[in-house]
């Protein structure tokens, strides 16, 4: 999937929410609507506005020059339309992002202490490519820092799983 | 009113033993409480109260104070190296703090964090002090239409943040707030896009989601992008970043002084909340300082401003607390506990009874805000090493501390999930250019802008109030300037290009 098609999806996809979300305000109370239903008038306007900047490159470079913020360093994104991500980024990506979901959901059935000193291990083993002695070291300190402050410091009950 | 001798007794128990242990440990706890996204001065308040129950009302408020007038400082030290506020007050300094550490320039950062953070505190302290004849006649003028009209303000930095376009800006800023109205209704008890989830109820819990957008959203693209916080082709000034920090912030004096003074202010203000002191802090640098074309790309003076204001806010929050009992933030309601619970009563009896608690709580929070500066001086060039090492070794210590911290805010599984969605939905807006700060403005303000802006509805005034009350009104036309100020810039730039054409 090139960054054009994704950008595309996500501002489709916020723009939804923000009308999916000022339709149902118009079921509210009247006191309870008035500022959602304004705000979110106001806010898929905007974003109407982007989508057609997104969609149309004509309207995008006439809003670039306009605005009088510059744009963010994205410079492969915004110069080159056409210009894809490398597979390699892509791939990373996916991994990065997939494994924080992973560690959330084993988070919720295993509990914290077990997660976090497997995710930090097997993070630094297989991603980062460190030694395993490293990642064994790195991984048993942020346990130790964890189980110091926040159990028996702060004595934080953590999520301890559903068994 | 003002006891001279027992101003001196005080600093002289704070300097004599125990006092001196109590003002470093209690410091340095407050900055490590300030440093942990997910900690806080509140936390550390929280923590510490407890272990005060068997000690004198002085010696207990000065373990407190030093906690908290140092976690301010230690709150900026993550959003100048990771782009993630400890403390949500310090919010505004990732603005330029980040990007400097991008630049190379976290020595610099950090120093005149530390060096603002000190000397905001001490003039936040004076000014309140100056201010005392006045306070309660300026609290008294804010009211429903002051409140809406300083949230909409803070909302106006969304046309100043420098990431991203403006149009991309102003509907992240409105995505933040359509966002910031689920839950319930805070007037009518209606509830408002919950979708069935009870987690919704109490709406989506704003530091949990700042974690997401901001930390896990910068430390994934660092590690997808396989590079170090420091640019590549950037070369580090090996030496003299802490001491040119210094120098630049007194160069500065003027600025720190202004945002001071407009931190002072919106601290004694209960209710509207330090973090938007943090951005009318940077919004008046930005505004009113020259050549402000650097700033959010790595600005020094939009790191100065903030910091300074978010220790000035203190000093204002701390009189209306022991003069009237009103809490002017959450650390400060905290502390009101922590009064009662050593039996002190607040008002003007706290005043006649026990001036040297109150002497003692100032003294502490002047000290405190001393010793973090040596520290944080100290400890600048060491702690900004961070920017060179490869963001795979440290980055799932962080994914992991973001979503601890998140959880250990109100031992909720819910926060954890929404530090993760929010990460994701950051990693996206930041790389297709929306205003991620934009969006967190328009969440933290969001809630307060619409219970203002009814409120004031409800009052014998109505929509009049809001150009009838001369405080309204003012801030109201300056948060017209603020947005319009760029759109004028550039056509009279414009203009006098082709003027020069022809």
């Amino acid at each position: 999937m090139s960054a054009k098609l994704e950008e595309r999806l996500l501002t489709l996809f916020i723009l939804l929410v923000v009308l999916g979300m000022t339709a149902v305000s118009t079921g509210y109370r009247a006191p309870a609507r008035l500022v959602p239903l304004v705000v979110g008038v106001l806010t898929s306007c905007l974003f109407l506005g982007v989508t057609v900047t997104v969609f149309v490159p004509r309207f995008r470079r006439r809003t670039q020059k306009a605005e009088p913020i510059p744009l963010e360093t994205f410079p492969e994104t915004w110069e080159d339309e056409d210009t894809e991500q490398t597979a390699a980024q892509r791939h990373s990506e996916f991994k990065i992002i997939g494994s924080l979901v992973v560690l959330t959901a084993v988070t919720y059935v295993i509990g914290f202490l077990p997660s976090i000193f497997l995710y930090v291990l097997l993070f630094l083993c297989f991603q980062s490519k460190e030694s395993w002695w490293m990642a064994l070291a790195v991984a048993g300190s942020v346990l130790a820092v964890v189980y110091g402050v926040f159990v028996q410091a702060l004595h934080v009950p953590l999520h301890s799983g559903i068994f | 009113m003002f006891d001279s001798e027992l101003f001196a007794a005080t600093i002289g128990t704070m300097l004599g033993w125990p006092g001196v242990f109590y003002l470093l440990s209690g410091s340095v706890i407050g900055m490590v409480f300030g440093a942990i996204p997910g900690l806080s001065g509140t936390t550390a308040i929280v923590v510490l109260i407890p272990m005060t129950f068997g000690m004198d009302p002085v010696p207990a408020m000065l373990w407190l104070g030093s906690a908290y007038g140092a976690s301010t400082y230690g709150g900026a030290i993550p959003a100048i190296l990771i782009n993630t506020p400890g403390e949500p007050p310090n919010a505004a300094t990732i603005l330029d703090g980040y990007p400097m550490a991008r630049k190379g320039q976290a020595g610099i950062a950090l120093a005149a964090a530390a060096t603002a953070s000190t000397l905001g505190g001490v003039i936040g302290l004076l000014v309140t002090f100056l201010m005392i004849p006045v306070l309660s006649s300026m609290i008294m003028a804010f009211s429903y239409q002051e409140f809406f009209a300083m949230a909409l303000l803070g909302l106006c930095v969304i046309a100043v943040v420098g990431e991203g376009t403006l149009l991309k800006g102003l509907a992240a800023g409105g995505l933040g707030l359509m966002l910031s109205f689920i839950g319930y209704d805070p007037l009518t008890s209606v509830l408002r896009y919950t979708l069935g989830i009870e987690y919704l109820w109490d709406g989506i819990a704003v530091v949990p989601a700042l974690f997401g957008l901001l930390a896990v959203a910068e430390i994934t693209d660092l590690l997808v992008e396989q590079k170090t916080i420091m640019e590549p082709d950037v070369e580090e000034e090996e030496e003299g970043q802490v001491w040119e920090g210094i120098k630049v912030t007194f160069r500065n004096l003027p600025l720190v002084i202004r945002s001071s003074a407009v931190g002072t202010i919106v601290g004694a203000i209960p209710g509207v909340g330090g973090t938007v002191a943090g951005f009318m802090a940077y919004m008046q640098a930005k505004q009113t300082c020259k050549d402000n074309e650097g700033f959010g790309k790595g600005d020094v003076r939009g790191v100065i401003a903030p910091e300074a204001a978010n220790d000035a806010k203190e000093g204002g929050a701390l009189l209306p607390t022991l003069a009237f009992g009103i809490p002017g933030s959450s650390a400060m309601a905290v502390f009101l506990g922590a009064l009662t619970l050593h039996g002190l009563d607040t008002g003007q009896d706290i005043f006649l009874t026990n001036l040297d608690v109150v002497y003692m709580l100032i003294v502490a929070l002047l000290g405190s805000h001393m010793v973090a500066a040596v520290f944080g001086l100290s400890l600048a060039k060491k702690v900004a090493i961070l920017t060179r090492i490869r963001p795979a070794l440290y980055g799932p210590t962080i994914f992991v501390v973001c979503l601890i911290g998140s959880f250990a805010l109100r031992n909720s599984f819910g926060d954890v999930v929404v530090t993760v969605l929010f990460g994701i939905l950051g990693y996206e807006l930041r790389k297709f250019g929306y205003s991620r700060i934009a969006l967190i403005l328009g969440l933290l303000l969001g809630t307060m802008a619409e219970t203002a802006f009814r409120q004031s509805l409800m009052t014998d005034q109505g929509m009049a109030g809001f150009v009838t009350r001369p405080i309204s009104l003012v801030l109201l036309v300056l948060a017209a300037i603020i947005v319009l100020a760029p759109y004028v810039k550039n056509y009279l730039h414009r203009r006098r290009r082709l003027v020069g054409q022809a």
